[in-house]
């Protein structure tokens, strides 16, 4: 059931000065689930994770990634 | 804590303190002809109150917070739907008790309260997986 996600990323770091509630208002989702995206306890459609991309100009590789088995 | 948890410990609260209400006043009613009990009344009063307070709870905390009212996004859709596929499966086999109670030609009192718990402990399992999902991680 609920579990932590094993897809880390690094959005806190590269958001910077940007607030969760900006990256949230520009992506189109609640500040409350930027949170759990950078906590890791929510993994975004593949949408939104461009999405965070674009709005941080970087790429989905750069923010995201997932262990090796 | 966004709208749509907010939204859910609403109905959780509610649902478990005025449907506990019911079930603890008709239980305090067993003990003679379950025939007689007029538990129709008290049970539709429940029913709709049950939905008049969440509307006004939800409406206060709209009214707290009207920004955050409107939103729900994919993660709120998700835990949405993870809850009430859970809660489906309590949802059947209170209908399934039910169906059992009508075959065996039981009291109408047990077959309507079995039905009604059912669909109580269907509402409490999917805000409790909802919430869960809000708290851990989903």
């Amino acid at each position: 059931m609920a579990k932590q996600t094993s897809v880390t990323n690094r959005i806190r770091e590269v958001r910077g000065a940007m607030t969760q509630a900006e990256l949230a208002d520009a992506i189109g989702v609640t500040r409350q689930t930027v949170n759990a995206i950078e906590q890791g306890k929510y993994s975004p459609s593949l949408e939104v994770a461009f999405k965070i991309a674009r709005t941080l100009d970087s790429s989905i590789d750069d923010l995201f990634s997932y262990p090796d088995d | 804590m966004s709208f749509q948890e907010k939204s859910t410990w609403i109905s959780l609260a509610t649902v478990f303190l005025i449907y506990g209400w019911y079930f603890g006043t008709t239980a305090t009613e067993l003990g003679g002809n379950v025939a007689d009990i007029d538990y129709q009344s008290t049970m539709l009063f429940t029913v709709v109150a049950v939905v008049v307070v969440s509307v006004i709870l939800n409406v206060v905390v709209v009214f707290a917070d009207p920004d955050a009212s409107d939103t729900s996004d994919e993660r709120d859709r998700s835990i949405n739907r993870f809850g009430e596929y859970v809660g489906g499966y309590v949802l059947a086999a209170g209908a399934l008790l039910g169906l059992g109670l009508a075959m065996a030609e039981i009291e109408q009192f047990w077959i309507a309260n079995a039905i009604l718990l059912g669909l109580v402990l269907s509402e409490l399992t999917s805000g409790v997986v909802k919430v869960v999902a809000y708290r851990r991680g989903f």
